[in-house]
C-alpha cells in the first residue's frame, strides 16, 4: 500500500473538518456580528464600568493567550524535550490552533478598548515603561513566529520549523510571564499582587496546552485507527494527568498561603470567591467540570480495554478541561476588580458585574472568527503539508536535507 | 526619576475640540468646502508625464496618512504654558480640622470640569462609627494623589498619562486608547472611565422638575444651541468640556487654571481654606510649613506610591472634647463658658494659622497664589 493511498482518507476527513469548522464559524460570526456592531459603531461596552473596568473580554483574552502559548510550549516540550517524534505530524495543527487562539485573543482585547481604532498608538508611539506595551509587542512577535512556522510547514522546510520552534519558546514564555506580571505588579489589587502569578500562569499554560495537544491529536491525527495513534493518545493522557496535578498543587498552595496569611483585603476577596454569590462558577465549572471530572476520566480510562471507548474518554476529559479552563482567568480577573477593599472604612465593597449580552455576542464572534481561521488553515497549510508528506520518499529511501521525512507516518 | 513624556497641551486640546465641534456643527465651514470651487485655469485632461487627478489624489492620500500618523506620534511640549511651574513640586495639604465636610470642593470640580453624572474627580469618603450616643463621624476629602511613583502612569502604554511641570500627573485624551490599565492600577480609585457619548447629558429632554425647570436640551438651546454651557464665555474658566467616549479621565489639579496662574477650582472654592496648595520645594511655602508643623498622613502610604495629597489633623478633633464623647450628663451647659469656647473656635478659623511663637502660617488663597505665582 502506498503512502498516498493511506493518506487519501485523511485528506477527505480534513475536508469534512474544514466544512464543519467553516459552517460553525460563519454561524458564530453572523450571531456575534450584532454585538461587534454595537461595540464598534455605537461604543457599547456592555456592563463594564469605572468600578469594574475589566470583564469577560479581558478574561477571554487571557484564556486565549494561555491557550496559544500553552499549546506551542507543551508541544515543543513533548516533541523536543521528551523526544516524542510521532508528534511531528501534529505540528501544523498545533501551530494553527495557536494562531487561531492568538487572533481570538487580539480581537477580544480590541473590543475591550474604549477607543479601539487608536490601537496603533502602542505600536507606533509606544511607552516601554508599561508592561501592556511589552505584551502588545511580544504578541506581534509571537504572531510573526507562528505565521513563519506555519508557512515553513506548508513548504515542508523542517529546518525552519525546528528553528522557529526554538525561538517560540522564549517568546511564548515571555508573553505569558508578562501577562502574569502585568496583573502581579498591580499593588492596587491585592488578589493579584503576588510574586507567584507569572509562574502560576506559565504552569497553567502547560496544563491547558497539554490538553490542547492531546485533543488535537485525537481529532486531527493522520494516524487515526492505527496503533501509533492509540499509543500516543495514552502517552499524552498521562502527561496531561501529570500537568493537571501540578496545576492543582500550585493553585492549592497559593490559596492556602493567601488564606493562612489572612491579609484582610486578600482574605476577604478570596472568601467571596470561595463562598460568594458567584462561587458556583469556581466550584461547578473550574473545579468540578474542569479539574475533578477530567482527572476521574483520565484515571478511569487507564482501566478500560476497549481502545475506542478509551479514546472517547480521553476526548471528553481534554475537551472538558479546555472548555472549563475559561473559568481560570475569569476567576482571576473578575473578583479582583468586582471587589474592592476600602482601607479607610475597612470594609469590602462589592460592585455588581455579569457580562452583558453584547459581551457574549462579541465572544461568539471571536470564536466564529477563530473557527474560520482554523478552517482556512486546514485548506492552506494542513492539506498542502500532508500532500507534500505523502509524496516524499518513504523511510530508508534517499531524501534531501530539507525533506520532511520526519513528518511521515511511522509504519507499524 | 520621572520619565520625560511630552504631549499636546490641554489648551491646544481645548482649541482642537472646539474646532472639531465647530466643524461638526457647521460642516460647510471646513477647508474642503472653502476650497472646493477653486480650480486651476489650465485644468483639463492630464498631459503625458503630468500627474493625473487620480494619481494626484492617491499621492495626497498617502501623504495625508503619513502626516497623520506622524502627527499622531509626534510629541509637542507637554509643559507648554506651565513654564512658570518648572522646578516646583506641587502638593495639596488638606487640613481635616478646618474641613467642614460641605462638599463644595466636589461641586466646584464637577462644575469646572464638566463632569458627567456619577463622575467625581474630587470626592470624599465618610465613616460613621460607634453607637449612639458615642457616635463618631469622619469625612475624608479625596482626589487624585498625583503620586510621585504613579502606578497609573507606569501602566499607560501610550503615555496618555504623563508627568508635567510641578509633578502633576496629566492626561492626554487624544492619546488614550481606553485600555483602563490605569484604573486597574490606581489604588485610590481616582481614575474614571467615560463610556458615555460627549455631551449626552445635554441632549436629555426630561425636565428636572416637571413644569418648573427646563430640560438639559432646552438649557443648551437657551445658550445658543451650538455650545454646551461650559463654553459660555461669561464663565471665569472651564476645563475640557467635551468628555470623549471610551477613554479615562482624572483630576489634573486644574491644569487649565494653573496655566493662567490660578489655584485649582477646589482650592479656590473651599470656604474654610481647608485645602492648601503650594510648592513643597519652597521651604517658606504654606504647605512646607504646615507639613513641618503637623504630622501628616497620606492614603495607603505602604504601597510606596508617594502621594502628593497630604492630610493633617483630624476631621473630628471636636470629638476629643467630653461633650461629644457621649458623656452627656457632664456636658457643660454654662452659657458663658460655651461662648468662650465658641470665640476660641472662631479665632482658630481666622486666616492666621496656628498660634505658636514660630509665627503664624498664612493660608489665605491670596497668599497661596502669591507664593506660587509671585
Amino acid at each position: 500500500m502506498t503512502t498516498a493511498e493511506t493518506a487519501t482518507p485523511y485528506l477527505n476527513r480534513t475536508s469534512k473538518q474544514f466544512r464543519i469548522a467553516l459552517i460553525l464559524g460563519i454561524i458564530a460570526l453572523v450571531l456575534g456580528a450584532f454585538g461587534v456592531f454595537r461595540v464598534l459603531a455605537l461604543g457599547n461596552l456592555g456592563n463594564l464600568s469605572t468600578e469594574v473596568p475589566w470583564g469577560l473580554w479581558v478574561g477571554l483574552y487571557e484564556y486565549f493567550v494561555l491557550l496559544e502559548v500553552g499549546a506551542v510550549l507543551s508541544f515543543i516540550l513533548l516533541r523536543y524535550g521528551a523526544g516524542i517524534r510521532e508528534l511531528d505530524r501534529l505540528g501544523p495543527i498545533i501551530m494553527l490552533t495557536a494562531l487561531a487562539a492568538l487572533v481570538g485573543a487580539l480581537v477580544s482585547i480590541f473590543h475591550d478598548l474604549g477607543q479601539p481604532f487608536r490601537v496603533w498608538r502602542p505600536i507606533l508611539a509606544p511607552d516601554f515603561g508599561s508592561l501592556l506595551t511589552w505584551m502588545i509587542w511580544l504578541h506581534l512577535a509571537y504572531m510573526i513566529i507562528l505565521v513563519i512556522e506555519l508557512w515553513a510547514y506548508r513548504l515542508g522546510r523542517k529546518d525552519i520549523v525546528k528553528n522557529m520552534a526554538y525561538i517560540s519558546v522564549p517568546a511564548g514564555a515571555a508573553l505569558v510571564a508578562v501577562l502574569g506580571s502585568f496583573l502581579s505588579v498591580a499593588a492596587a489589587r491585592p488578589l493579584w499582587n503576588d510574586l507567584l502569578l507569572p509562574v502560576v500562569y506559565l504552569i497553567s499554560a502547560f496544563v491547558v496546552g497539554t490538553g490542547v495537544v492531546l485533543l488535537q491529536h485525537l481529532l486531527f491525527s493522520p494516524d487515526r485507527g492505527e496503533t501509533i495513534y492509540y499509543r500516543l493518545a495514552y502517552r499524552l493522557g498521562r502527561w496531561f494527568i501529570a500537568w493537571i496535578l501540578v496545576g492543582m498543587f500550585t493553585a492549592l498552595t497559593i490559596s492556602l498561603v493567601m488564606t493562612y496569611a489572612e491579609v484582610p483585603a486578600t482574605a476577604a476577596i478570596l472568601r467571596q470567591m470561595l463562598t460568594g454569590d458567584y462561587a458556583w462558577t469556581l466550584w461547578v465549572f473550574h473545579v468540578g467540570l474542569g479539574i475533578l471530572l477530567p482527572i476521574g476520566l483520565l484515571f478511569w480510562q487507564e482501566k478500560i480495554h476497549d481502545r475506542r471507548i478509551r479514546v472517547r474518554t480521553l476526548k471528553a476529559a481534554s475537551g472538558l478541561m479546555i472548555a472549563n479552563f475559561l473559568m481560570v482567568p475569569m476567576n482571576v480577573v473578575i473578583p479582583a476588580v468586582a471587589y474592592r477593599y476600602d482601607h479607610v472604612r475597612n470594609i469590602l465593597v462589592r460592585f455588581e458585574y455579569f457580562p452583558h449580552l453584547v459581551e457574549w455576542l462579541v465572544m461568539f464572534f471571536v470564536i466564529g472568527l477563530m473557527l474560520v481561521i482554523f478552517a482556512a488553515g486546514i485548506r492552506l497549510v494542513i492539506q498542502p503539508f500532508y500532500k507534500i508528506a505523502i509524496q516524499a520518499p518513504v523511510a530508508g529511501e534517499a531524501a534531501g536535507p530539507d525533506s520532511n521525512e520526519d513528518f511521515k507516518t511511522e509504519k507499524q | 526619576m520621572s520619565r520625560s513624556k511630552t504631549v499636546k497641551t490641554q489648551n491646544t486640546l481645548i482649541s482642537e475640540t472646539n474646532a472639531k465641534e465647530e466643524q461638526i456643527e457647521n460642516p460647510g465651514s471646513g477647508t474642503h468646502s472653502r476650497y472646493k470651487n477653486l480650480r486651476s485655469p489650465e485644468s483639463g485632461s492630464p498631459k503625458s508625464g503630468d500627474l493625473s487627478r487620480r494619481d494626484f489624489l492617491k499621492s495626497m492620500g498617502t501623504g495625508a496618512a503619513v502626516v497623520g500618523i506622524a502627527g499622531g506620534c509626534s510629541r509637542a511640549d507637554a509643559n507648554e504654558g506651565l513654564e512658570h511651574l518648572e522646578g516646583t513640586n506641587l502638593v495639596m495639604v488638606i487640613d481635616l480640622q478646618r474641613c467642614t465636610g460641605c462638599g463644595g470642593c466636589d461641586l466646584a470640580c464637577k462644575s469646572e470640569n464638566n463632569l458627567r453624572e456619577g463622575h467625581f474627580w474630587s470626592h470624599h469618603i465618610t465613616t460613621t462609627s460607634g453607637k449612639f450616643p458615642n457616635v463618631r463621624y469622619e469625612y475624608l476629602p479625596t482626589l487624585c494623589n498625583h503620586c510621585e511613583n504613579a502606578p497609573c502612569e507606569k501602566a499607560c502604554p501610550t503615555s496618555a498619562l504623563h508627568k508635567v511641570n510641578g509633578g502633576i500627573t496629566a492626561h492626554d485624551p487624544q492619546k488614550c486608547i481606553g485600555c483602563r490599565a490605569c484604573i486597574i492600577n490606581c489604588p485610590y480609585g481616582e481614575v474614571s472611565a467615560h463610556f458615555g457619548q460627549p455631551h449626552e447629558e445635554w441632549q436629555e429632554e426630561e425636565e428636572l422638575i416637571a413644569g418648573v425647570t427646563g430640560s438639559a436640551k432646552s438649557t443648551l438651546e437657551d445658550v445658543g444651541g451650538e455650545r454646551i454651557p461650559i463654553y459660555n464665555n461669561e464663565r471665569e474658566n472651564h476645563g475640557l468640556g467635551n468628555r470623549h467616549h471610551g477613554i479615562v479621565e482624572k483630576c489634573d489639579f486644574c491644569l487649565h487654571r494653573l496655566r493662567e496662574k490660578k489655584l485649582p477650582a477646589c482650592v479656590k472654592r473651599c470656604p474654610t481654606d481647608a485645602r492648601i496648595f503650594g510648592d513643597l520645594n519652597d521651604p517658606n511655602s504654606s504647605v512646607s510649613r504646615i507639613l513641618s508643623r503637623y504630622r501628616p498622613f497620606r492614603r495607603m502610604e505602604h504601597l510606596g506610591t508617594q502621594p502628593k495629597v497630604f492630610y493633617v489633623r483630624s476631621f473630628n478633633a471636636a470629638a476629643d472634647y467630653p461633650q461629644t464623647k457621649g458623656e452627656l450628663a457632664e456636658v457643660d451647659t454654662n452659657e458663658e463658658r460655651a461662648g468662650e469656647f465658641f470665640s476660641q473656635m472662631q479665632q482658630n478659623q481666622t486666616e492666621r494659622y496656628g498660634r505658636d511663637e514660630d509665627g503664624a502660617i498664612d493660608i489665605t488663597k491670596l497668599a497661596q497664589q502669591e507664593q506660587l505665582f509671585g
